[in-house]
């Protein structure tokens, strides 16, 4: 994965300048994709919501690109559990649709195009626990190490790398069990 | 092999899978590759506005700070205005600044406000007052009905107005230095009176305090009678004004004085 660009990045501390429309060309895409993979409402417009949040910060970001990013999940990911704890509030109401029914007999083809596709990568991490799934997540689309991680989510390294190797393991045995079917 | 693949790597090496797992390995590979590999979205409004421009995280501060002051400018000026025009109605302003104040309302505002010239007690409204009765007083006097009507004061004496009455007098006309002449109330007789007893040792100063009173009588007389009557004097006036010149003439006080009464006798004759 290409880092941030090292002009858009100054690690110098507080009060470098940074060029906010270079941090937002090169990270929307990740924090886009970890929305979409959590699984939230309205990706898009959180999305804006977060960098409407980091803009003004940038110049107290420390830490040069290791930081930015740091602190660009940090929200994201702060904004994804706000919204899981809403939903768990005022679960959201839709209307029924046959088509996303899980208890109807799947055709031939869309088994097929499950397993060639990403729905079958997010089914199996849906399986997963929220912090093993939002670890794995962050590691893999956002590109952060086990530290970076920790201090997302807000724990120790330990735990964090015990939650990827629990998750990682979970999947293995459920594609596994998907092979022994 | 890529840079998430060494993620990747990282990841099942530090869970002791080292990379064995190939099935695994994809199928991570395959979550980067439907979440990483996406096109930059579109800034919302909001947003493309804050990152227009290069906007730097400094500069992201200002906007908000500028507007709260522009808030704050406003409201300041409100309040400096609305104190300004309270000071101004309550006439408490320096002359300068409540002159043009006043200048400005007459001409652009819906309201007047007091010039300084206002700033003077009541008494000097009332001799303004006067002063405008007394041009009316000067057209009345030919009607020669002076002091028909007590409650109307003389404009010149408004200080002395304000001295208690006693039944319903001023206290010239108690110790009988005003001059009912003409009058047909109670007034005449009460003149008379004083007339009868000897009371004639006025000096000429009293003389002209009377004068005045006279003046002034006639004045507030005259405002009365102008708009009751304008009809030609009544023989009792004509009394009156000779009663008077008698009165005068018995006096024997200064002869500046004596003029005066003449002078007003005469006066009404022509009338």
């Amino acid at each position: 994965m290409a880092g941030l660009d090292d002009t858009a990045v100054e690690a110098g501390g507080p009060g470098a300048t940074l060029d906010a429309e270079a941090v937002y060309r090169q990270l929307a895409p990740q924090v886009l994709g970890y929305l979409r993979a959590r699984g939230v409402e309205d990706p898009e417009g959180l999305t804006d919501e977060v960098f409407l949040a980091v803009i003004p910060r940038l110049v107290a970001v420390s830490g040069g690109e290791s930081g930015l990013r740091t602190l660009v999940f940090s929200v994201a990911h702060a904004r994804v559990v706000d919204e899981h704890r809403r939903r768990k509030r005022r679960p959201v109401q839709t209307a029924y649709e046959p088509d996303l029914d899980p208890r109807l007999e799947e055709s031939a083809e869309s088994a097929a195009l499950d397993r060639v596709g990403g729905t079958r990568v997010d089914q199996l991490l849906a399986e997963l626990g929220e912090d093993q799934r939002a670890v794995i997540m962050l590691r893999v689309i956002a590109d952060l190490s086990l530290e970076q991680t920790a201090q997302v989510v807000g724990r120790s390294v330990g735990a964090v790398k015990q939650l990827q190797r629990r998750g990682l393991l979970r999947l293995r045995e459920l594609m596994r069990g998907e092979g022994g079917r | 092999m890529t840079e998430v693949s060494v993620r990747v790597r990282e990841m099942l090496e530090e869970s002791g899978m080292s990379g064995t797992d190939q099935e695994l390995l994809e199928l991570l590979v395959g979550l980067e590759q439907q979440y990483v590999d996406i096109p930059v979205p579109e800034p919302g409004p909001q947003l493309a506005t804050l990152l227009g421009g290069g906007v730097t995280g400094s500069s992201m501060v200002r906007p908000l700070l500028g507007g709260r002051r522009g808030v704050v400018a406003a409201g300041a000026l409100a309040l400096s205005g609305l104190l300004t025009t309270g000071v101004a109605a309550a006439n408490e302003l320096p002359p300068p600044a409540q002159r043009w104040i006043a200048e400005f309302s007459e001409r652009f505002l819906p309201f007047d406000l007091p010039g300084p010239e206002d700033r003077a007690s009541g008494a000097g409204k009332h001799r303004r007052d006067a002063d405008d009765r007394g041009s009316l007083d000067s057209r009345a006097d030919s009607d020669g009905d002076r002091d028909d009507h007590p409650a109307a004061e003389p404009p010149d004496h408004a200080s002395r107005s304000r001295l208690p009455k006693v039944s319903g007098r001023t206290p010239l006309q108690e110790t009988g230095n005003v001059s009912d002449d003409g009058g047909s109330d109670g007034g005449d007789s009460d003149a008379r009176e004083d007339a009868s007893e000897g009371n004639q040792e006025r000096t000429g100063k009293e003389r002209a305090r009377r004068s005045d009173s006279d003046e002034g009588d006639e004045g507030s007389a005259s405002k009365v009678s102008g708009e009751e009557t304008t009809s030609v004097p009544t023989s009792s006036d004509e009394s009156g004004d000779s009663e008077d010149a008698e009165e005068s003439g018995d006096d024997q006080s200064t002869e500046a004085g004596d003029a005066e009464d003449s002078h007003d006798t005469e006066a009404s004759r022509d009338r």
